[in-house]
């Protein structure tokens, strides 16, 4: 089992977003996004996105409440899910879905409002904690696959000029 | 801030291939935050 965690924050192809964000009215642009995104805006293997309130999510669908980040003024999640055999994700190169064989997938988005900028501390703690919350506590030297036998995490910050601007 | 989280379970996974697929999660959220932004304002 596998569960990287990709953590985006804004970089210089997000300005325009990030502009449009902070002069946005936050409560009524987090009321707007408990609206999932749309089937046709989502990458191939990911489908069919719901809403759900991360205050009353459970564990297994990944989602961060506010009320468990400092600083954080709100936070909108919704699941997904997530076709691995169609984006050919587990199959050999070259094999067909069948004998890629059993494999499932479950995806999540969230998306959490604070009342700061985030540190580069703030960022390597929640890492951290992300990290421990995907596998267990496993304790300060011990390996990520530790705290559950099978299973393996990676927690990512992604580098969104070096996707969106490959020269 | 934007995450995503993927998870794969199965008798053969790619881990690699499962990041690749958050990653494109967190920037499809990503531009979707922005269009609900502008229509936000």
């Amino acid at each position: 089992m596998s569960a990287p965690l990709a953590v985006a924050q804004e970089d210089v192809d997000l300005e325009p977003v990030a502009e449009t964000v902070l002069d946005a009215d936050q409560e009524a642009l987090m009321k707007a996004l408990e609206t999932p995104i749309k089937d046709e805006n989502l990458p191939e293997g990911f489908s069919n996105a719901t809403f759900v309130d991360p205050e009353t999510a459970s564990a297994e669908e990944g989602v961060l409440p506010a009320s468990d980040l400092e600083g954080a003024e709100g936070s909108v999640a919704y699941a997904i899910d997530f076709d691995p055999v169609a984006r050919s994700v587990g199959a050999t190169p070259g094999s067909s879905p069948a004998e890629a064989g059993f494999s499932i997938g479950l995806a999540s988005l969230n998306y959490v409002f604070m009342d700061d900028e985030i540190t580069a501390d703030d960022l390597e703690e929640f890492k951290s904690g992300a990290q421990e919350g995907l596998v267990g506590e496993t304790g300060a030297d011990a390996s990520p696959e530790a705290g559950a036998p099978g299973m393996e995490a990676t927690v990512e910050e992604l580098g969104l000029r070096a996707r969106r601007s490959p020269t | 801030m934007v995450m995503s989280m993927a998870v794969q379970a199965g008798a053969e996974v790619d881990a690699d291939a499962v990041l690749a697929a958050s990653q494109d999660l967190v920037l499809a959220g990503a531009g979707y935050l922005g269009s609900v932004a502008e229509d936000a304002q």
